[in-house]
């Protein structure tokens, strides 16, 4: 066929982006993906979906973006896709409050439906359009705080802030990870892992000694 | 009127014929399908052509029936339809502008000369196929008026108030009538759907028995509608005539004339019993449909400020029309889509047929519809591509993730144009959703191999989606879906429906108290408003949870009534966390449980199994070799041993030789000594031989002068005894080997003989005895 995948990747993140209707949640995936925006961009039904591999503390990281359909009805179907989600970015409009509001909401939805670990960055997005701000910064730094989650705010259309945006919930998503698997090893799952490596060491001794052997 | 002029629009190269964007990638394949897509708009055209012909030469009957009085416009549209009938693009062109005709005409006979109000009757050439159409609806509509109740379930959760008469327009019961159809359809085939059509409708089609040319009309529609007629074609195919009601449409627009509305017609009252909530709930659609209006079809020809506001327009008309569903995204599509193809107001009876029929239950706020048909068709993919099934799961793919956005949309920006409009042209004509599953089962039958390739979900996702964005060849696909799913029919479908729709709504009414949750959640004054509400449970649950972090905060409130419900609301707060935190430590458990099992277990003990295959290949190997090492030491060792043997048996064999040498050279050197001993005596011989002859002359000399020789004699006899023995005795010898030797010891005989010659006889004996007595001790 003449797909090409990307090639290889040390570590695969779903991330979702939510947000009201209208917020630019799919033009800050084009602009991520395939660095393109689109004044004319269509509604999205559903959702819509890529992936962009970036690199994070020398492993490749592959994003796997899941751009969700913002109108309210649609989460009852969108809410199937946060499954396996470790990253979020829940998008605002800084020049429409109500979508800010209702960011508390898609939260609560996001908590709902994912693991508690999950990476989440509050985006307000449009920063470009200065004179009909309607967001103050503040308060959403604020919020974002008193939510823990990450902030920032971008502008698809002048490229500001995407690429840290994602980077930086990837990059979280790294540590929150690396550090799991830390903790993994040290205890729970150290069982096993010790057998198998008695079995090999036992092996590769047996093999040496038999090796002596024979010369 | 705009609308319908689009298709002549001269096309950008980054447009398809119809005025849409081709996606940058498939630019190059849409330019390859191009011509063919022509070709087949020919020929299409053609046969359409002809089958209408036949169609009006064999039955006149349906041209007769209610809609003689506008035989007028019959006539002009008949004849601005023959004379384009050659060239599908030329057609395009006379179309666009005679269709202003009827619009007018259509707008004056109306008199009330609303300016949003643009209708137009199709050519009555479709008429019979209209009216076929009609039927289905009219139908419909009887079951429904005759109050069919079946599984009825509210699903709505706006309140009792939207749920009266509202509900029977839209709610499930359209299934349940279909599925009854449906089984009454299936043993008797096409014609015997038409027949019981008839029978329940039986008052308004009296004269009419059947329609033979339905199979033939189907096998056209598979083969796809011609651009020109395909907005009337598609009227017809939803009984836009029969759903019609004069007025309806333009008195949604007018918010004012709500009045008139009671008069109108059923539908109506349902608009005006939820007038209420009315201005609150347009305002939602309108903020909604103001965002989208923008992002339909964007950049397309058409959608200009007029095009936007008759989608405006349309989308308010429909969303005022069925407040159930009000407004959806998806739906600026299809009324856009709509709006290309036919004039406003047919546009809306046309929505409205999809919407509130064909698509009933699917953009309502719930979705429940949507979300059902998306594990029926699950169902179906599992039934039929295992293997591509099988690779999902392991990739963790749903198929809904791709599926639900192409059904929700119906196709549209999913698929190449071409396709999209093929497979309405089925739908349409169908009545009803076996189209998308068919369409959706061909695409996975395309695909799947390519699919089954990919490495993760991600990967998969994006090749399905790609894929289907490339899907030109728009005839294989629709056949395929048409020959290869025949049996995913209605009936089938609806009993997967009935049998997935429990959880669905479930499902859904968990989440709805999710969310009634979270309101109570919300603020400290909801949660009360929400605790005075549902009080009883919660006093039940009071008891069994308390807990003691409360208590620090507790003191704060002064008074012990507003202490208590706060210690309360705090309660439901703390269920529901800890609901919260258990649901998430399950999940926890179960994901790690997953990690385990799969990352970590099912790993090691393969690679344990290797290592230890390895191993034991290894000790295998091992013990072979030794076995090897032993035979060859043993071998060795004899060889080693025959070595040794070998090397005493050839030092024996250099001793011998070396004594045998030894031997030989002694040996040589008597033999040389006896040769020159054997010479000398030779030699002697020789010379005592001349002497004796010498002697015997001397002797016969003397003789001879000597005349009495016997005193002499005598007293010299044993000297002369002696002589003639030896003489005697080698003569015969001496002769005979002075003969051989002559040649060759002539020299030395000379030599030796004058030596000789001179010695006495003593010399000759001694060596002899010499020799002899020399030779006898080696010996």
């Amino acid at each position: 066929m003449a797909y090409k995948a990307d090639d290889d990747y040390d570590y695969l993140f779903k991330v979702v982006l939510i947000g009201d209707s209208g917020v630019g949640k799919s033009n800050l995936l084009s602009r991520f993906t395939r660095n393109e925006f689109s004044l004319e961009s269509k509604s999205t039904i559903g959702v819509e979906f890529a992936t962009r591999s970036i690199r994070v503390d020398e492993k490749v990281v592959k994003a796997q973006i899941w751009d969700t359909a913002g109108q309210e009805r649609y989460r009852a179907i969108t809410s199937a896709y946060y499954r396996g989600a470790v990253g979020a970015l829940v998008v605002y409009d800084i020049t429409r409050n109500v979508t800010f509001d209702n960011v508390e909401r898609w939260l609560k939805e996001l908590r709902d439906h994912t693991d508690s670990s999950i990476v989440i960055m509050l985006v307000g997005n449009k920063a470009d359009v200065r004179h009909l701000r309607a967001v103050d910064t503040e308060a959403a730094t604020a919020f974002a705080e008193r939510e823990n989650t990450y902030f920032m705010e971008t502008s698809a259309l002048e490229s500001t802030n995407v690429e840290k945006a994602f980077t930086e919930v990837l990059n979280q998503i790294y540590q929150v990870v690396s550090r799991k698997a830390l903790e993994a090893t040290s205890h729970s799952t150290s069982l096993p892992k010790g057998q198998t490596i008695n079995v090999g060491k036992d092996d590769v001794s047996a093999v040496k000694k038999a090796g002596c052997c024979s010369s | 009127m705009k609308a319908k002029s689009l298709p002549i629009i001269t096309f950008a190269h980054k447009r398809d014929a119809y005025g849409f964007a081709v996606r940058p990638q498939n630019l190059q394949r849409y330019r390859e399908y191009a011509n063919i897509y022509k070709e087949e708009e020919e020929e299409r055209s053609e046969r359409w052509d002809n089958f209408l012909e036949q169609l009006a030469e064999s039955d006149c009957t349906p041209n007769n029936d209610p809609q003689t009085e506008k035989s007028e416009v019959v006539v002009h549209l008949e004849a601005s339809r023959v004379t384009g009938g050659s060239d599908p693009h030329e057609l395009n062109v006379c179309d666009g502008t005679e269709e202003t005709g009827p619009e007018m005409e259509a707008k004056e006979k109306d008199g009330r000369g609303h300016p949003v109000e643009i209708w137009s009757q199709i050519r009555p050439s479709l008429s019979a196929i209209e009216q076929m159409m009609n039927h289905r609806v009219k139908k419909k509509k009887n079951f429904l008026e005759n109050g069919e109740q079946g599984t009825n379930y509210s699903v709505t959760s706006r309140g009792p108030t939207n749920e009266s008469r509202a509900m029977e327009d839209c709610d499930d019961e359209f299934y349940d009538v279909e599925r009854s159809d449906t089984i009454q359809e299936a043993p008797s085939g096409d014609s015997g759907n038409v027949d019981s059509s008839m029978n329940v409708a039986g008052q308004r089609v009296p004269q009419e028995t059947s329609f033979p040319w339905k199979e033939e009309l189907e096998c056209l529609v598979r083969g796809g509608l011609p651009m020109t007629l395909r907005g009337e074609l598609w009227q017809a195919f939803v009984g836009v005539r029969a759903r019609r009601m004069d007025g309806y449409y333009s008195s949604l627009l007018d918010p004012e004339s709500k009045t008139d509305d009671k008069e109108v017609d059923a539908p109506l009252e349902d608009e005006s019993g939820s007038k209420p909530r009315l201005p609150q709930e347009t305002e939602k659609w309108k903020a909604q449909i103001e965002k989208d209006l923008p992002r339909t079809f964007p950049g397309h020809p058409a959608l200009d400020e007029n095009g936007r506001n008759a989608l405006r327009r349309l989308l308010t008309a429909y969303a005022r029309h069925n407040p159930s569903v009000g407004y959806c995204q998806a739906m600026n599509f299809f009324a856009g889509l709509l709006l290309l193809l036919m004039p406003e107001e047919n546009a809306f009876w046309t929505l409205m047929g999809i919407i509130d029929d064909y698509f009933d239950g699917y953009y309502t706020e719930e979705m429940i519809e949507s979300q059902v048909d998306q594990l029926v068709l699950e169902d179906l993919v599992r039934e039929r591509f295992q293997k591509l099934v099988n690779h999902l799961d392991y990739l963790g793919v749903q198929v809904a993730w791709v599926t639900g956005p192409w059904f929700l949309s119906i196709f549209v920006n999913m698929l190449p144009w071409e396709s999209v409009l093929r497979i309405w042209d089925v739908i349409l004509f169908d009545g009803n959703r076996e189209m998308l599953f068919r369409a959706t089962l061909a695409l996975m039958d395309l695909y799947g191999p390519a699919i089954v390739t990919t490495k993760d979900a991600g990967d998969a996702v994006t090749l399905l989606q790609s894929l289907a964005g490339s899907t030109f060849d728009s005839s294989q696909l629709v056949l395929t879906a048409c020959m290869g799913y025949q049996d995913v029919n209605e009936t089938r479908l609806q009993e997967l429906r009935a049998k997935h729709r429990p959880t669905i709504i479930a499902a859904m009414e968990e989440r709805s108290k999710g969310v009634r949750v979270w309101r109570d959640s919300k603020g400290l004054a909801t949660k009360l408003y929400s605790f005075k509400r549902d009080n009883g449970p919660l006093a039940s649950e009071t008891k069994s949870n308390e807990n003691p972090s409360v208590d620090a905060e507790l003191d704060s409130l002064p008074d012990l009534k507003e202490q208590a419900t706060w210690l309360k609301v705090e309660l439901c707060r703390l269920l529901e966390e800890k609901r919260n935190a258990t649901l998430r430590a399950e999940e926890l458990e179960t994901a790690l449980m997953e990690m385990v099992k799969q990352d970590n277990r099912r790993f090691l003990s393969a690679k344990v199994e290797q290592l230890e295959q390895e191993v034991t290949e290894l000790r295998q190997c091992l013990a072979d070799k030794q076995e090897q090492e032993c035979v060859m030491l043993e071998i060795l060792m004899r060889v080693e041993q025959e070595q040794k043997a070998t090397e005493d048996a050839r030092h024996f064999a250099e001793q011998e030789a070396a004594a045998q040498q030894h031997m030989m050279h002694s040996l040589e050197e008597k033999y040389e000594e006896a040769l020159s001993l054997l010479a000398q005596m030779e030699n002697r011989a020789v010379m005592a031989e001349t002497m004796l002859e010498a002697t015997l002359q001397y002797q016969s000399g003397q003789l001879k002068a000597l005349s009495s020789p016997r005193t002499p004699t005598a007293d010299q006899s044993p000297k002369t005894d002696q002589s003639p023995k030896t003489s005697l005795l080698s003569r015969p010898f001496s002769l005979s080997w002075r003969d051989k030797s002559k040649g060759k010891q002539n020299n030395s005989e000379e030599s030796t003989d004058g030596k000789l010659t001179s010695e006495g006889d003593q010399n000759l004996q001694s060596p002899s005895t010499q020799t002899n007595g020399h030779q006898e001790p080696e010996k």
